[in-house]
């Protein structure tokens, strides 16, 4: 009987068992067979208990920020800065979300670094950078670290010089990864910082 | 009246005086010969020998060609189990992996279900094959002949007044 037993164990062994909520959603709401991806947490779960996108309480959207004119202030830079961070949310229908910074007189041979973080499982983010009064335009530097996407998060970076003056970056949608459409939204990191060449 | 008594009593006593004679003159004479009586066998037996049948060349190479495609085919079964249940065992979680799933996850079940089709085949042919080879094992046998040995020891009388002892076997 206990041979019996293991014959079976061993030949069950063969098919994939992947419980609810042990996997991350991949690109564009992967998820094993008979799971779905809940948008709130991003993790691959039973259908029913998969939720509807929300931005949560750590990725609050702020209004208003929708265009260059209207950016948030990320502050003043020194000529080697430290790493400014912010956590927004891009729901649906919102064509990205704008910053300012300035970068301190004098400095010279200065380039701006920034790198945004977000779910792979959602619309592909990307960064912008103009200075004020400018149409900013997109720039998507390779990244210095390598990621895989393994851990749930994609990463698109920005390396561009930049001297004194005010500074306008955005995080705006790429148009990808979208789901066909059914998934144009997404939580993200920001990090901008101010270096030497 | 005495001399007829004498007379019937010297009759009687010449009478085996003579016979002895007469003996030792057939003893001189070759004795007459006997003609040789037919040999009587004391007694027979049977013995009987299983002799059992051999397989042929041609025999021998099909079942062993079966029998050695079966085991080849349980082989590539096992090696594609165990690569199934590798693949498997690779994507399979029940608890948080922290890792987004991903076409490396998919690649790997699409690995697993596509191994494990193939050892389901293999397993499959293998064992009828490996069945066949022995049923046609056992089907095949050569039958077992049975031999008969006849013994019997005849003893016959010779010609010269002797005996002879004579040991048979027929088959």
């Amino acid at each position: 009987m206990r041979a019996v037993f293991a014959t079976l164990l061993f030949a069950a062994a063969c098919t994939p068992d992947v419980a609810p909520g042990t996997y991350l959603c991949g690109p564009e709401e992967l998820c094993p067979d008979g799971l779905a991806c809940d948008r709130v947490t991003a993790i691959c779960e039973v259908p029913s208990n998969a939720e509807p996108f929300a931005c949560g309480d750590k990725h609050v959207d702020v209004p208003g920020d929708d265009a260059p004119a209207t950016a948030q202030s990320l502050g003043d830079f020194a000529c080697v800065s430290l790493v400014a961070e912010r956590r927004s949310c891009m729901p649906a229908g919102d064509a990205g979300d704008f910053y300012r910074f300035r970068v301190a007189d004098g400095c010279t041979n200065v380039r701006v670094t920034a790198s945004v973080v977000h779910a792979v499982a959602f619309e592909r983010l990307v960064l912008q950078l103009a200075k004020e009064g400018e149409t900013p335009e997109t720039i998507d530097t390779p990244c210095a670290t390598n990621r895989t996407g393994d851990d749930g998060n994609a990463v698109s970076c920005l390396d561009a010089p930049v001297g004194p003056g005010t500074y306008v970056i955005g995080v705006v949608p790429d148009g990808t990864g979208t789901c066909d459409n059914e998934c144009r939204f997404n939580r993200y990191g920001l990090a901008v910082q101010v270096t030497n060449q | 009246m005495e001399a007829p008594a004498a007379a019937p009593a010297a009759a009687p006593a010449a009478a085996p005086a003579a016979a002895p004679a007469a003996m030792v003159e057939k003893a001189a004479e070759p004795p007459a010969l006997e003609p040789a009586r037919d040999p009587v066998p004391v007694r027979t037996r049977e013995i009987r020998i299983d002799v059992p049948g051999e397989r042929s060349l041609n025999n021998k190479l099909v079942v062993g060609g079966v029998f050695a495609a079966g085991l080849i085919a349980s082989t590539l079964g096992v090696y594609w189990h165990l690569d199934s249940r590798d693949a498997s065992n690779a994507v399979g979680a029940d608890e948080f992996t922290g890792k987004a799933w991903t076409e490396d996850q998919i690649a790997l079940v699409d690995r697993a279900d596509r191994s494990k089709t193939r050892a389901i085949v293999a397993y499959s042919l293998g064992g009828a094959l490996v069945i066949g080879a022995v049923a046609a094992y056992i089907f095949t046998e050569p039958k077992t002949e049975t031999a008969v040995i006849r013994t019997g020891v005849v003893v016959a009388p010779t010609s010269d007044g002797g005996g002879m002892v004579t040991k048979l076997w027929s088959f």
